[in-house]
């Protein structure tokens, strides 16, 4: 066990006028289990960089202040020595890496620690044993490992280290549900083996009560520090305000205060929630009632399925770039004027293959694909995109001017009208989708949530009738992702009909009236959102996870019924 | 059989350069044919011409028959006969010679360099180039990450011309037919200095630094076989230039004859 002193630690990029990180103090032991919170651009980031003594080496950040491992200044030691006491996880699984194959990634760390060859091989099996990367993965390469066994990958290398702290940089923000058990359960072993762990993470579920100490960063200086439950309870609704999210179990408890009910004491995650509800014996119409009071997305629910006019129609597709190997088998699929229809489904399930089907990215095999009555493939691409607006992934790739005004002057400049009426609809846009103080930046350069806005805004100039977004939330935290929802929930309600792809079921049960899930590259199940939480086996072997509420109400379902 | 794989990869470098070096002195068809045929009977005796080889093969044989017949069309060659015609074209039987060396060369180039390539395991060459040739390890465990990073950065581009063309629909004025490149190679660029950034910065976290010492867990060994690779090489290709010296066939480097 090692202590770890962060002394009025300041750091400023050059370019930027504001400090990242303001006068920071925090003290901490290797062995302790601490979640850091705070929103995005609060300096999270850049606090572990900063421990880990990277920053300090780095030449366009200018750092005051020092951070000690042990009694050492971490700016003394060099990197193999800082590597031993905490290692560090980063965000994007693929970019983290150096090497083509696991064995070989986790060795380069010990080769950075002038380990003897020898004693190599018996390190590596024993830590990607500890952490579950199966052996059997050695042999493929990295870039065709799934997004939480690269993630499990990372921690064994830290691991094998013997690092004594896991700094974790966002590990599961890029992961679809299953591969955040897998690096829950990983990070789990490595707690039982006596590992202490530094977290930042918007994705709270998974995460309590592991996480014993809880450190809240807004604007780069530090908000409160210490037991999760007690800063929850001391600062209440007031932490929503400041625009730091808490785990819905908490929102919960705070609705069940207001209507008179009141818990033994604050629950982190639903499994407590459900636990301590069933001990109070609360009714189910209250939990209803709470949860119907508990919205995150402002009380917009789309069920307005207009006329029920079919916009599109996919009658047995198949996909797949060569004839015998299919991507998408036999896919059946109809989307009705006013939906907010959601696609989900695990990584890899072939979901972005169907929308990339429908701007005639990827060419069917067999089936049709009918839009408005015609045929697809009697369209091209400028018909297409007449009634569809599409929006990728990563919205960088979208993005063709160099501010934000021209990209959206792009976008208009497609349509057919006068020149002072477009100068209009830009400035209509810029407000309605919040970037005017960012009117004049690169597309670049704009925070994730923006970028993201500014890419639904361009797509939609044209009164596309459908709109549809391939992971929208991707990478973001819950108060820029929510805001977008709000946003498209906004939109469907004007009439927009929205088609979702996403790995999100607590999205899905908000927002879509309509759901279709597919398992191994065809449709599993297709109808309306509230009719799949019955389907429990099928959530299971798509590898997804039912959202919070429904998890709640189904244990106490269960409950009552054993009763 | 002779199992390529388990040569040193500083060896099948060393033994590709000599050889490329070889081609590119020598100018005349003869002495290319007798090389090119002895990279094919090497290429038999190892087991290389898979289907994927072959596969890969196919631009160098095209480039090597383009260059065939444009300098039979048009080589600068003094004194030259014609030796047929089609329609307005004239082919001349110093042209044909000259292109006939010309697609001789590709051909060999293409052939083991193709066999070195899917014989060495990128890992490996860059072990060994960092023990056999003093590599520096920073600049050795860069180009392995470029390595990780290209079949991201194609389909990233493929990803990127489908999303320019979803936000371009208005048809395109005259003089702007193509897609201007650069706008495909900013985002491009922008996500690789990123991805780029984030490696240097997680091997760093890992303890790495570029004059430390390290060691290695897998270790690319010089062996004795190694050498005699090298030198079989040497040997292998002075015979030809010498018994095509001898023959009086040899044209050594001169000035620049093709179209």
């Amino acid at each position: 066990m090692t202590q770890i002193r962060v002394e009025n630690l300041s750091v400023r990029f050059i370019s930027q006028a504001k400090y990242v990180l303001d006068n920071v103090s925090l003290s901490f032991n290797t062995n302790e289990r601490i979640l850091i919170l705070g929103e995005s651009g609060s300096g999270k980031s850049t606090l572990l960089l900063a421990v880990l003594g990277l920053l300090q080496r780095c030449e366009n950040a200018e750092v005051t202040g020092d951070v000690f491992i042990g009694d050492k200044a971490v700016g003394q030691m060099k990197p193999r020595e800082v590597c031993q006491k905490v290692g560090l996880v980063f965000q994007n699984p693929e970019s983290q890496f150096c090497m083509l194959y696991p064995e070989d990634e986790v060795a380069f760390g010990l080769e950075n620690l002038a380990l003897k060859s020898e004693l190599m091989q018996k390190i590596i099996n024993k830590s990607c044993e500890d952490v579950g990367f199966n052996s059997r993965l050695y042999a493929q390469q990295i870039n065709n490992l799934s997004g939480g066994e690269q993630q499990r990958l990372a921690l064994a290398s830290i691991f094998a280290q013997g690092a004594e702290m896991f700094l974790l940089d966002e590990p599961t923000a890029n992961l679809d549900p299953q591969g955040r058990r897998q690096v829950a359960d990983s990070t789990q072993a490595a707690v039982d083996k006596g590992k202490g762990l530094l977290v930042v993470e918007h994705n709270l579920e998974p995460w309590f009560p592991l996480l014993e100490r809880l450190v809240i960063i807004k604007d780069g200086q530090i908000l409160d520090d210490g037991e999760p439950r007690a800063i929850f309870k001391k600062w209440g609704a007031k932490l929503g305000k400041l625009g730091i999210w808490r785990p819905y179990a908490v929102r919960v408890y705070e609705e069940l205060i207001k209507l008179g009910y009141n818990l033994k004491e604050i629950p982190l995650n639903t499994q407590e929630l459900a636990d301590m509800v069933l001990a109070e014996k609360i009714p189910e119409t209250i939990v209803a009632e709470v949860f119907a009071r508990t919205p995150e997305n402002g009380g917009i629910k789309s069920n307005n399925s207009l006329n029920n006019k079919t916009l599109m129609e996919l009658k047995a597709l198949s996909v797949g770039y060569r004839k015998d190997e299919e991507i998408l088998k036999d896919v059946d699929l109809k989307l009705v004027e006013g939906d907010f229809f959601a696609l989900v489904g695990a990584n890899g399930s072939g979901k972005s293959t169907l929308a990339k089907t429908l701007i005639q990215m990827v060419q069917p095999i067999s089936g049709s694909i009918t839009l408005l009555d015609t045929d697809l493939r009697d369209m091209n691409l400028r018909d297409i995109c007449s009634i569809i607006g599409y929006v990728f992934q990563n919205p960088e790739h979208q993005f063709v001017e160099d501010s934000v005004w021209s990209e959206l002057a792009y976008s208009v400049d497609q349509l057919d009208i006068r020149e002072d009426k477009k100068k209009d609809m830009i400035t209509s846009l810029l407000k309605e989708f919040d970037l005017e103080n960012v009117a004049k930046s690169n597309p670049f350069s704009l925070s994730g949530g923006q970028k993201r806005r500014l890419s639904v805004a361009t797509m939609l100039v044209g009164q596309q009738k459908i709109l549809i977004l391939d992971e929208p939330t991707f990478g973001q935290d819950e108060k820029s992702a929510y805001k977008l929802m709000n946003k498209l929930g906004e939109l469907n309600k004007n009439g927009v009909t929205i088609f979702m792809i996403t790995h999100d079921l607590d999205l899905v049960e908000e927002y879509a009236n309509k759901v279709a899930v597919m398992v191994k590259q065809s449709i599993a199940f297709c109808g309306e959102t509230r009719e799949l939480w019955k389907q429990h086996g099928l959530i299971k072997e798509s590898g997804l996870e039912l959202p919070c509420k429904i998890k709640v109400r189904t244990r106490i379902e269960k409950n009552d019924k054993a009763e | 059989m002779i199992k390529l794989n388990r040569f040193n990869p500083t060896a099948k470098l060393i033994a590709n350069v000599i050889i490329l070096i070889t081609c590119v002195v020598i100018f005349d068809h003869k002495t290319m044919l007798a090389l090119l045929c002895a990279s094919i009977l090497f290429g038999l005796t190892t087991n290389s011409f898979t289907k994927k080889n072959l596969k890969a093969l196919i631009p160098f044989l095209l480039f090597a028959l383009a260059m065939l017949w444009m300098n039979a069309l048009w080589a600068r060659v003094e004194n030259a006969q014609v030796i047929g015609s089609l329609g307005p074209l004239e082919f001349t039987d110093k042209g044909l010679i000259v292109g006939l060396s010309l697609c001789f060369r590709v051909l060999t180039i293409g052939i083991t360099s193709t066999i070195f390539t899917t014989n060495t395991d990128p890992t490996e060459l860059m072990l060994s180039l960092i023990k056999q040739c003093r590599l520096n390890p920073g600049i050795a465990y860069g180009i392995l990450t470029a390595f990780r990073f290209l079949p991201t950065m194609e389909t990233d581009l493929a990803t990127i011309k489908g999303a320019h063309r979803v936000r371009n629909v208005k048809k395109h004025k005259w003089y702007m037919e193509k897609g201007r490149w650069y706008k495909y190679a900013i985002p491009l660029l922008a996500t690789n200095i990123r991805k780029a950034e984030r490696v240097a910065l997680a091997m760093e976290a890992r303890g790495f630094e570029n004059n430390q010492k390290r060691t290695y867990y897998k270790t690319v060994y010089w062996k004795k076989r190694d050498t005699i690779f090298v030198l079989c090489t040497l040997v292998m290709v002075s015979l030809v230039v010498s018994f095509s010296a001898y023959k009086g066939w040899l044209v050594g480097f001169k000035r620049w004859q093709g179209f």
